[in-house]
């Protein structure tokens, strides 16, 4: 190895970080090197003398460093809580809203389920009894007061004849454990019972028909009042009706 | 969450090695006491993401960091060098003061003219230098620690190392006819 090469690894040789081809190369030429053998030296001696000059903390420091790290832990901890509450809030938030949905969605198609067994069940009722009129009248304004009294509610009564719907009279039922209004229209030879009560609901909900054992039912919201029509009409003639109420 | 025995019992004990290159670099007591402080308290807060092996090697970059930050503030809010702080020159009574590894009283008879004069030397080499000697030469690190804590490559960190010895060398060798002449 060559002088000027070797001089440029002594401070790693010294360290003991060269490879183990390089050591032995550097570790050569030094024995016959001595300006390279003094440069060794001095680097070693000039060690010794720089961790001389080591710097102990002063005695008070480790003290300062607790105190300031536990003012650093202490202003960490509220906005730490902080963000985390919120996490949690967000979470409970969203979960109860989630419950709330779940709990809204079953109870609404239980509670669809259950009227429209209620009023199939009534419907069925009103023909086996073979009368399904309590007030026979095809004059609205003589079935509309016939129900003062009656119920808690006075129900839109129209005859709607001009239109193949006449009106054959109408009744009270029982429905959910309240009374309601039964008006009984006549298609040809069906017989289609309305079952309208009051509700709090605003929104006009969109019109919902099903099948259920050969009978069409039909529900919507209108001018706050909930319909149930029942009959064994197709489906097309119940909306027909539906369009006149 | 922090846990503040662990933070104790792994980052604490590292506060000499702190102290001592936040001095080598800032070259005054206050100063590196205050960034010393600063940089535990950083350290507490990025402790989480710390994996737990090498506490040392670790503060020091943090140290390093911070005691870099208060130079360029420093420089930056009296606009010149300072050359009071930078630049002071060691003394005899400093040098006594100045607990080492070894207090024997051979130690202390050794702290000598050349001694001395050695660590002035160093408190002049550029901080590119300084630095890396003194993580080297007090905290005895290897090569790839060093590489670690500067954030450059073990070639650099070699490069450097054989520079800063060659400067600070050829310092002293400058010195001594001077010192000699002042004698005579």
């Amino acid at each position: 190895m060559r002088c000027e090469e070797a001089r440029l690894l002594v401070s790693a040789f010294v360290d003991q970080e060269l490879s183990n081809d390089e050591e032995l190369a550097v570790s050569e030429h030094i024995e016959s090197c001595s300006i390279c053998a003094c440069l060794a030296e001095d680097y070693r001696r000039m060690g010794q003398q720089i961790a001389g000059g080591y710097r102990q903390a002063p005695a008070g420091l480790t003290e300062k460093i607790r105190a300031s790290v536990a003012r650093e832990r202490l202003a960490s901890l509220p906005s730490r809580s902080y963000a985390t509450m919120r996490r949690a809030a967000a979470l409970i938030f969203c979960m109860g809203l989630s419950a709330l949905a779940t709990w809204y969605a079953i109870r609404s198609s239980q509670e669809r389920a259950f009227l429209e067994r209620e009023v199939l069940t009534a419907h069925v009722r009103s023909l086996v009894q073979d009368r399904p009129i309590q007030i026979a009248s095809s004059d609205g304004h003589t079935v509309k007061p016939w129900f003062n009294g009656r119920i808690d509610f006075a129900p839109t009564v129209r005859d709607l004849t001009f239109a193949g719907f006449p009106l054959l009279g109408g009744r009270v039922e029982i429905i959910d454990g309240r009374r309601v209004a039964a008006l009984v229209y006549k298609r040809r030879d069906h017989i289609i019972n309305v079952f309208m009560w009051p509700t709090a609901e605003a929104a006009v909900q969109l019109a919902r028909d099903t099948s259920i054992k050969g009978y069409s039912v039909l529900t919507w919201n209108g001018a706050g009042t909930t319909y149930w029509a029942v009959s064994d009409l197709n489906a097309g003639e119940m909306r027909e009706l539906q369009k006149l109420l | 969450m922090v846990s503040r025995s662990r933070f104790e019992e792994l980052v604490i004990p590292h506060r000499n090695a702190a102290f001592n290159l936040a001095y080598w670099i800032l070259q005054s007591r206050d100063d590196a006491e205050d960034a010393v402080q600063d940089a535990f308290v950083r350290a507490f807060r990025a402790f989480d993401a710390f994996a737990g092996n090498g506490a040392r090697s670790w503060l020091l970059a943090i140290v390093r960091n911070v005691a870099y930050s208060a130079l360029d503030a420093r420089k930056r809010s009296r606009n010149f060098v300072v050359l009071s702080d930078d630049m002071r020159s060691l003394s005899v009574s400093d040098l006594e003061q100045m607990p080492s590894d070894d207090p024997s009283p051979e130690a202390v008879v050794a702290a000598d003219d050349e001694h001395i004069r050695l660590l002035n030397e160093l408190a002049r080499l550029p901080l590119i230098h300084r630095d890396i000697l003194v993580l080297r030469e007090m905290e005895g690190l290897s090569y790839a620690e060093i590489a670690q804590i500067t954030g450059t490559a073990i070639g650099t960190i070699m490069s450097r190392l054989s520079r800063a010895r060659a400067e600070l060398r050829k310092a002293l060798a400058r010195q001594v006819p001077k010192v000699r002449s002042d004698a005579l």
